[in-house]
């Protein structure tokens, strides 16, 4: 499968549309002018009511315009969606195993699973990055570091 | 000589019995977190670092007190935390009014000064309002006067809608029945430049935030908001003396501990803060910042919360906001 | 005290070895402090408050401003090498520095960056000396309408960032305005956007955003192809560690325009330095023969923001000096350091403590040019930063980007935050919607509506007040002259086109 430009940007501008319609939506529920002014509905409502407009314009054009047919390539998309779920993943980790084992895991997935290093000098390098960060960050500079349930 | 000996036996043993006794007081025995709402150079943080330092150079505690600073939400991450932290005799948090007023109009804040121990108010800050040097409003009764004839063309630059300045005006608007418009300004400094530029009429501000405008001559201070006449401006008439009679909606800071702390602890804080309060470092720093002394116990201080919330409830009604609590 | 007698009394105040050496001091913490994002200058000049306590207040003052305008020197590092800016003010750097970087063109990147912060840094405080006065009264006359003003000739400089498409331009723009909403309304405590959560009642922090969909993106936009070992091309030999004199030449009007346009926002209390770099930046690129050129890699686009967050530190020491008042976050840190140690800062401060005064004023000199001497030679060794290979740095910047976002309130919602604003900068990046609107529209969005919202409080709802005021006036002119520059280019290649259609029958 391979996803086309034009595609892509008719479904940026149907979400695009959706949050407009969403941000008109709960602006209407505030006052949009106050006798001491613009309310704090004026501006959410303006520019959301824009964003409606534009992302309407931007589909209808995408539509109407089949030279736009350059393909993103798919497994390009795939190693960067792949480092963003690890990404992630690490993210969702930091409160429990702490952001020092949490950065040698993400380093060793990066330098095994996607650049295919050996997984002996990852190791080395990833424990090494994360003594880097302790000292630099947590001791230099007393930054607190997000701590796990091992303490650390 | 036998006498004399049991004497020192009995003696002896009443001093151990009393000292078994004392020990059941509480003492801490690790460090104490105090938690302030902003973040590092913020007004609750440089509060908060000098009540640390005056408890310090004092000797108050045998133990070390670490601020930490809970930022976001409004001060309201900071009241959650301290609520998730019951019964913990070694935590304190410095309360501004912001978290009495919050709770009231913001739906999203989850822990109520209610929820927390009252140990001390420690200050009040009073107020002043002042206008340019070239206003040609002579006295506040000027102001009133002329916001009255032309009702909301005069101005008046001041912090958020619940802020005390605009609730000070709700109450003079009310009493008077004079109006003028209430132009928020995120920041201090941008308050006092919209007074000097001339685009606003008014502003009400804390003494040492306008004190080196006032000694230079390029604003004039109407009336004080003090129960009585603060002593570096003895020629300046409070409001009531200015002739409106008018609470003084008080600003004032304080300490409050997590629910559930015991008896013991409250006790003994509120000791060390009182001494605090009398300490001359403590003075020295009230001194210069023209901050008021104004300790008040936790039963007093319990009091102080009810009276401004309902205060505050009335006040922000009767301005037609919404209240959801 | 004349200006130049001042100044001259100023010199011999800071030129004590003390003093010399508290500047050394600061500007070097400065310049660290800049470079990692996560402790900025405002928190760091907190810290060593308590620190200071019993220091001489003119070293003291001069070492804490050494770090704020340091760090300013130091932002631009990550900015240009990694895509990640260590600074609010640094963003724009990011545009076309990392750029210059991606061509192998990253020792001249920092190199210029350096040249521009030093010249517009000395401009801004050689106004500062000569001008101070005036431009303070000027300061004064600005209020919300001129506020409003300005943020509108800033967010129509968004045409001119757009890119090929407008429309993408806009909507990155309106979602930056609507990410700047998300929050509390000071006027009415109503919150908006916040889904219920106290931790979004303050609003997003820009930092988060920006460390988010540029650096994070860009990390994902490099994992993309296996590659060869490095992630950037790092160029052997000195000639390539330095600009050329062409890259120079090509700078000569960035560094007068980020210099004065870095120094008048500056001056104005609470519009703060990442508006000085884009505006800057936006006035570079509309003036530019190649407009074109811009966001690929030219040597004025990282002049002109860089000049203007420095001169920004110039400009906003004037209300501070002159009048007492701070213009914003760092600015009112130094207030309270200036009030801790009993120096009174407001209109009396030049007659009642001139040596603090002056002994400010002419370190900043000094601070400047060590600044200056510190970073040029350090350019080629952090240009070499870059010869990590690719698969040790994805996870540094990643981890420095977690850092950074967690270190702003210690709230793992940041990290979250930072995780998803780095999948829509990829995303943009994919879908050709340009970053720089974003972020424009955020840092201005949230200014503008207040800006607006005031004045028309100011004047009872009647809008003429935006208009019958000479500079507002002049700004919204600007402004709308600048929307116009799309048009007409749309109507000029309507015409030639039908002027071609009109030629084509003949020839069938």
């Amino acid at each position: 499968m391979r996803i086309s430009v034009r595609g892509a940007d008719i479904l940026a501008g149907a979400a695009l549309g959706a949050l407009g319609l969403y941000i008109v939506q709960q602006a209407l529920r505030w006052d949009f002018m106050t006798p001491a002014g613009p309310g704090p509905g004026f501006f959410p409502l303006t520019y959301g009511s824009l964003m409606v407009a534009l992302s309407l314009l931007l589909v209808v054009r995408s539509l109407r315009n089949p030279a736009l047919e350059e393909r993103l390539s798919r497994s390009q998309l795939g190693r960067a969606l792949a480092v963003w779920v690890v990404f992630l993943a690490a993210v969702a980790l930091l409160p429990v195993i702490g952001f020092l084992l949490d950065l040698v895991l993400l380093t060793l997935f990066i330098a095994v699973v996607l650049y295919g290093q050996r997984p002996r000098v990852a190791l080395m390098a990833a424990v090494g990055i994360a003594a880097g960060f302790g000292l630099v960050f947590n001791l230099a500079l007393g930054l607190d570091l997000p701590t796990g349930v091992l303490g650390f | 000589m036998r006498n004399l000996r049991s004497l020192a036996l009995l003696t002896a043993g009443f001093a151990m019995a009393a000292f078994s006794v004392a020990s059941a007081e509480f003492k801490p025995t690790k460090p104490i977190e105090f938690v302030v709402h902003g973040g590092p150079g913020s007004g609750p943080d440089t509060f908060g670092r000098a009540i640390v330092n005056a408890l310090k150079e004092e000797d108050l505690l045998p133990v070390r007190v670490q601020i930490n600073n809970k930022t976001g939400g409004s001060g309201s991450t900071a009241m959650s935390y301290v609520v998730e932290k019951a019964g913990d005799d070694h935590m304190l948090a410095l309360f501004t009014m912001l978290w009495l007023s919050n709770p009231l109009t913001i739906a999203e804040a989850e822990a109520t000064i209610d929820d927390m121990t009252p140990i001390a108010r420690l200050i009040l800050e009073p107020a002043l309002l002042v206008v340019k040097a070239d206003s040609p409003h002579e006295t506040l009764q000027d102001f009133i006067d002329a916001a009255k004839s032309r009702p909301g063309e005069l101005k008046q630059a001041g912090g958020s809608i619940t802020a005390r300045d605009n609730i000070m005006r709700q109450i003079l608007q009310t009493e008077t029945g004079a109006d003028w418009t209430f132009i928020s300004f995120p920041g201090g400094g941008e308050r006092i430049a919209a007074l000097l530029g001339g685009h606003v009429d008014i502003l009400m501000m804390e003494p040492q935030e306008i004190g080196e405008q006032i000694r230079a001559g390029t604003v004039r201070i109407l009336a004080q908001i003090n129960d009585e006449r603060l002593p570096a401006y003895p020629d300046v008439p409070t409001l009531q003396e200015a002739g409106f009679d008018v609470p003084n909606v008080p600003q004032g800071r304080g300490i409050v501990g997590p629910p559930g702390m015991s008896q013991e602890a409250v006790d003994y804080y509120v000791e060390v803060f009182r001494k605090m309060s009398q300490s001359p470092t403590w003075r020295e720093f009230l001194e210069k910042n023209q901050i008021k002394e104004a300790f008040a116990g936790p039963a007093e201080t319990k009091e102080f919360f009810d009276s401004f919330v309902t205060e505050m409830r009335g006040v922000l009604q009767a301005a037609g906001m919404e209240l959801v609590r | 005290m004349a200006t130049l007698d001042g100044l001259l009394y100023g010199f011999s105040v800071a030129l004590t070895f003390h003093n010399v050496l508290w500047c050394f001091v600061g500007v070097f913490l400065g310049t660290i402090v800049g470079i990692l994002p996560g402790l900025g200058p405002a928190a760091t000049i907190a810290l060593l408050l308590p620190l200071t306590f019993n220091m001489e207040p003119t070293g003291g003052i001069i070492m804490l401003a050494g770090i704020y305008y340091g760090a300013k020197y130091g932002g631009s590092t990550t900015s240009i090498l990694l895509n990640m800016p260590g600074e609010a003010s640094s963003v724009a750097t990011c545009l076309d520095g990392y750029q210059m970087a991606r061509r192998g063109r990253a020792g001249p990147a920092l190199g210029i960056a350096a040249i521009a912060s030093f010249v517009a840094g000395t401009f801004g405080i050689v106004a500062l000396t000569l001008l101070a006065p005036p431009i303070a009264a000027f300061a004064l006359s600005f209020s919300s309408p001129e506020y409003f003003a300005l943020m509108c000739l800033g967010l129509s400089l968004v045409v001119l960032l757009g890119g090929d498409s407008l429309v993408k331009a806009l909507l990155s723009m309106l979602v930056g305005l609507w990410l700047a909403s998300i929050g509390t309304d000071i006027f009415t405590a109503q919150s908006r956007f916040t889904f219920g959560t106290p931790s979004l009642l303050d609003g997003l922090d820009f930092m988060v955003i920006a460390i988010g969909v540029f650096a994070v993106a860009e990390v994902l936009s490099t994992a993309e192809s296996r590659g060869g070992t490095q992630a950037l091309h790092v160029p052997r030999g000195i000639r390539n560690l330095l600009p050329s004199w062409d890259e120079l030449k090509a700078c000569r009007f960035a560094f007068l325009n980020g210099s004065v346009v870095g120094f008048l926002v500056g001056v104005l209390p609470g519009a703060g330095s990442s508006v000085a770099s884009f505006i800057s930046y936006g006035i570079e690129k509309a003036v530019s023969r190649h407009p074109e050129r811009f966001g690929t890699g030219v040597p004025e686009g990282v002049a002109a923001p860089e000049g203007a967050n420095n001169a920004d530190s110039g400009g906003a020491l004037v209300p501070l000096l002159t009048l007492g008042i701070p213009g914003g976050g760092t600015t009112a840190i130094l207030l309270s350091a200036l009030i801790m140690w009993g120096v009174r800062p407001g209109p009396l401060m030049i007659m009642d403590s001139p040596d603090v005064f002056w002994g400010l004023v002419a370190s900043m000199y000094i601070g400047n040019v060590i600044l200056l001497l510190l970073n040029l030679p350090l350019v080629p060794l952090f240009a070499q930063l870059l010869r990590v290979p690719v698969w040790l740095l994805l996870p540094i910047v990643l981890g420095i980007c977690i850092v950074g976002a967690y270190a702003v309130s210690e709230n793992m919602l940041d990290v979250w935050l930072l995780a998803s604003f780095g999948l829509l900068g990829y995303a943009m990046g994919k879908l050709s919607f340009p970053a720089a609107p974003l972020i424009l529209g955020f840092v201005l969005g949230d200014a503008m509506e207040r800006a607006l919202r005031q004045s028309l409080m100011m004047s009872q709802g009647d809008l003429s007040i935006l208009v019958s005021r000479p500079i507002s006036a002049t700004m919204l002119a600007i402004a709308v002259l600048l929307l116009m520059i799309p048009l007409l280019q749309w109507h000029r290649s309507r015409a030639d086109v039908r002027g071609e259609e009109v030629n084509a029958p003949k020839h069938r």
